[in-house]
């Protein structure tokens, strides 16, 4: 079998970087075969679009890409990342499974010859970041100027009674300290992997969900392999998603600890705000994907 | 071979203006997606969320159909310029290798717009983008990516016009678009 | 070794093709010969996304601030406020230059635009007063090298997007080092003009202050709302180049100088100069795509390893690859080619990445003044009309001052990251 061509945009990190751990655990296991990884990090094979159109024609093989990328390919793949939907990876995985998820994305992916193999987690639970004041009311961020990462994001954070406003990631971090916007929704691990410990203040914890990196491989390279290889990818996968999954799990403390330790102040929801955020952000989801969806993953959500 | 030339002329001098009022229209877009961007953030409830990606698009659309007018212009930067004192084979020959640059490093990516993976045109470029779209708002990509092949395609009608010419010299050329004189600047001589 | 694509390269170059066509072509040549021609199919996408940055908006924007500020008296009202603070003194006029430069730093982030526009307007003025024409035009380069080291800068805009580098951050560093850069320039043209018995301005036409103070206030707000915009402020880059082309447009019609037509030619020139940048980038992008396909970037970062230079021994190379790259290259090209490629081992060995944004920067525009290709002299010889070795000569002193300068800025990274420090943009 050729060398397996795998393109991401983190950096080979074993302790703070979640798709390189899958990646690593893949190529661990493909090796036991004789199989060759060759892997091109830091977005050296291009960015996003780059990467997905690639794999797309089989110049990359595998591709861990984000959710955005997909959704230009795959309109239901949204639907997976509607916000509270899950609360952590196992309910998230449970639901993929239960909702036959992944199906429904390769029938629209394949048109583009992509194979969405799975995902792999960034490791904790998606909250608020901020620079401005503790919050742990859904009042507490009203008029708050979010920094929104597209047009869903502004439709759920305006449901909070928040002022969002689209910055692209690059710029977040100018954002933040001009006072464009004074916060974010993210996990502790994507604060601490972009260097923004030292720019925020508070974090409060909201279990909206997980952040899942999307695994994607390309048709023409999958389907060129005997039955035999097939297996091998198959089982590397399987390998690099439970690695990716149990590494996801230890380190969503160790996360947590460098924001504290950077002087971020963690400032829990009270009783029953969640339950808030969680009522303003479904109440919206059929604006965000199709009513239809909605109502259908709504069933498997928690 | 005169009336190809004239042709030729006609149709480049055409296709320069068509897209000058594209790019023109395309830059101040940008502005506006900008300026709106800025106002709404600090002016509106719920700022769009488009502004950004849509003033994206339309650089994409002034640079690249701006490649096309530099090359027809003679603006695009040069490390040697020849003198016009050389031997008539020698400016013949430079003007074959400066024509085959251009044709190796577009051809390529013409060919590749209408062609995808097994020669397949279902898969190329421009199919693929009629299957994605714009992350903000609804449109498919191809909207983006049609500019690739137009700026190439009107680089190379401009090269093969300037090629006619060259082989037709006591025809005066047609007439081109008044050119500024900032326009005119030191890399004046076209490219092919 | 490469050599096909090699004489490739050298064989359109020297026919006199446009830069971004020998190295893209050379490029699609290198393809084929290393056996990599099936990720030619990716081409068209990499084309379209390499502009499709938003850190690039800037660009065309600033390009198209600095078409109407030109066109609309702008540069005009700054060169007269300058003149009535430094008229009267020895070689007055020359600090002028210099003073204009700085504000047009603040507006402008390119040095051949500051060139073009000053060695037009200034040069004839500083002959008509007295100085040679090899020294005015001399003073002028040297000077509009400020330009792209004061923010907002073309060049720190790119090296932020290419690198990942917050533009901010370099924008603030880059502020103390441009001021620097001025005023030594400045003691060196007292020093010469003192020397040489250069004019002086007494008795000359000095525009009272408080009057060109108030004929530039408009022209003055256009750096004011770009830096605080930026820096203190409620923008990105990109969007205070967007306000600030509205505003450069708004000056230009309170000064009662811009036409519809002016208009028209300002947005005009944008489109090319945007054009013939881009085409470079796509070029540049296109032989990126195949140094990473053949890994060279990690294959580069594993020879310097088995050199094992230390930071300030990869450090010294690197500026004088970057010196040498400003001298042939056209300056984008240069740090979207070398950048990617070099920069990241440096930071890897402790070198904080803004420092390096400006010593980038730096040397890259100090390689505008040097031959065989400095952007500057050639279209300063081309505006002035003067040859164009008498042009480096003229220059040379300068050169000599400002590569001093450079030294220092390597060896005090406080000189660039105290101030960006101090506004918090970095640890
Ligand atoms: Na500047
Ligand atoms: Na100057």
């Amino acid at each position: 079998m050729d060398d397996v061509i795998v393109a991401f945009a983190g950096t080979e990190d074993l302790k703070n970087d979640a798709e390189y751990v899958f990646i690593h655990a893949f190529a661990e296991s493909l090796s036991e075969h004789g199989v060759n990884v060759v892997v091109h990090p830091s977005n050296t094979m291009g960015k996003e679009s780059d990467r997905f159109d690639q794999t797309s024609q089989g110049l990359i093989a595998v591709n861990i890409g984000n959710g955005g990328a997909l959704m230009k390919a795959s309109k239901w793949a949204s639907t997976l990342f509607l916000p509270f939907l899950t609360s952590d990876e196992a309910s998230f995985d449970r639901m993929v499974a239960e909702s036959k998820g992944l199906d429904r994305i390769n029938e629209e992916a394949s048109r583009l010859g992509l194979r969405v193999a799975g995902f792999a987690m960034r490791g904790g639970s998606l909250g608020l970041f901020n620079t401005e004041k503790p919050v742990s009311t859904i009042d507490d961020v009203a008029d708050m100027r979010l920094r929104a990462q597209n047009g869903d994001q502004v439709t759920f954070m305006s449901a909070w009674g928040a002022k969002p406003t689209v910055v692209s990631w690059a710029e977040t971090p100018n954002a933040l300290q001009t006072g464009v916007a004074v916060g974010h929704y993210n996990p502790p691990s994507t604060v601490v992997a972009a260097g923004q410990v030292e720019l925020l203040n508070y974090f409060t914890p909201m279990n909206a969900g997980p952040v899942p990196k999307v695994i994607m491989l390309s048709d023409d390279w999958y389907s060129m392999l005997s039955d035999e290889e097939r297996t091998w990818v198959d089982d590397a996968v399987a390998h690099g998603v439970a690695v990716n999954r149990a590494w996801a799990v230890e380190q969503a403390p160790y996360f947590e600890q460098v924001i504290v330790d950077g002087g971020i102040e963690i400032t829990p929801l009270e009783e029953g705000e969640r339950a808030k955020f969680v009522e303003a952000s479904r109440a919206v989801w059929d604006q965000i994907v199709p009513a239809e969806d909605a109502a259908f993953i709504a069933k498997f959500a928690d | 071979m005169q009336s190809i030339a004239t042709f030729l002329t006609y149709l480049s001098t055409g296709i320069d203006r068509v897209l000058r009022l594209v790019a023109l229209v395309g830059l101040v877009l940008m502005v506006g997606f900008i300026a709106l961007q800025v106002v709404a953030r600090y002016g509106f409830a719920a700022p769009p969320a488009w502004t950004e990606e849509a003033a994206r698009y339309a650089m994409v659309w002034v640079g690249l159909l701006g490649a096309a007018i530099s090359f027809k212009t003679g603006f695009d930067p040069r490390l040697v310029k020849l003198p016009v004192t050389l031997p008539r084979p020698v400016l013949a020959l430079a003007a074959l290798l400066r024509g085959s640059a251009v044709v190796v490093f577009l051809g390529p990516i013409l060919f590749y717009c209408f062609y995808g993976p097994g020669m397949n045109p279902a898969r190329s470029f421009l199919a693929r983008n009629l299957h994605t779209t714009a992350e903000t708002f609804d449109m498919p990509t191809i909207f983006v990516a049609i500019t690739v092949p137009i700026f190439i395609i009107a680089i190379f009608i401009h090269g093969l016009a300037h090629c006619a010419n060259a082989l037709v010299p006591t025809q005066a050329p047609a007439k081109t678009p008044a050119k500024t004189p900032a326009e005119r600047e030191t890399n004046a001589p076209d490219h092919a | 070794m490469p050599f096909i694509p090699f004489l490739f390269l050298l064989a359109t170059l020297l026919s006199g093709s446009a830069i971004a066509y020998f190295v893209g072509g050379a490029t699609i040549v290198g393809f084929f010969t290393q056996d990599q021609a099936r990720y030619l199919a990716a081409l068209p996408q990499r084309a379209m996304s390499q502009l499709d940055v938003f850190a690039f908006l800037a660009m065309p924007l600033f390009i198209l601030t600095g078409e109407l500020m030109n066109r609309g008296g702008v540069t005009e009202a700054l060169i007269r406020f300058s003149l009535s603070m430094l008229g009267r003194f020895k070689g007055g006029m020359a600090h002028v230059n210099i003073l204009t430069s700085v504000f047009f730093a603040g507006i402008s982030g390119s040095a051949t635009a500051d060139a073009a526009a000053l060695g037009n307007t200034l040069v004839p003025e500083m002959e008509r007063q007295g100085y040679s024409r090899d020294y005015a035009a001399a003073i002028t380069a040297a000077s509009s090298i400020i330009g792209p080291i004061i923010p907002p800068s073309i060049i720190l805009i790119f090296y932020g997007a290419l690198l990942n580098t917050s533009v901010v951050a370099l924008f603030a560093a880059g502020v103390v080092p441009g001021l620097l850069l001025a005023a030594v320039l400045m003691v060196v043209n007292a020093i010469l003009a003192h020397r040489h018995g250069h004019p002086g301005g007494k008795g000359s036409e000095i525009p009272p202050f408080w009057g060109s103070l108030f004929q530039a206030l408009p022209a003055l707000s256009l750096p004011v709302i770009i830096l605080s915009g930026i820096l203190f402020g409620f923008m990105t880059p990109a969007e205070a180049a967007g306000v600030a082309s509205l505003a450069a447009l708004a000056v230009g019609m309170f000064y009662g100088r811009l036409t519809l037509k002016d208009v028209h030619e300002a947005l005009n020139r944008t489109v090319i100069l945007s054009g013939a940048v881009f085409i470079i980038l796509v070029a540049v992008a296109t032989f990126g795509y195949l140094t990473s396909v053949e890994q060279l970037p990690r294959k580069l970062a594993e020879m310097i390893g088995e050199i094992g230079l230390d930071a300030t021994g990869y450090m010294i190379v690197l500026n004088i690859i970057f010196l040498l790259a400003g001298m042939i290259m056209d300056v984008k090209a240069a740090v979207a080619l070398l950048g990617p490629l070099l920069i990241p081992p440096a930071i890897a060995l402790g070198v904080d990445p803004v420092h390096m944004g400006i010593l980038v920067g730096f040397n890259l525009t100090v390689g505008l003044l040097t031959p065989p290709l400095g952007g500057v002299l050639l279209i300063l010889s081309t505006v002035v009309d003067i040859g164009y070795w008498r042009l480096v000569r003229a220059t040379l002193p300068f050169l000599v001052v400002e590569l001093i300068l450079l030294g220092v800025l390597i060896y005090v990274p406080a000189i660039s990251l105290t101030l960006p420090r101090y506004l918090g943009l970095i640890n």
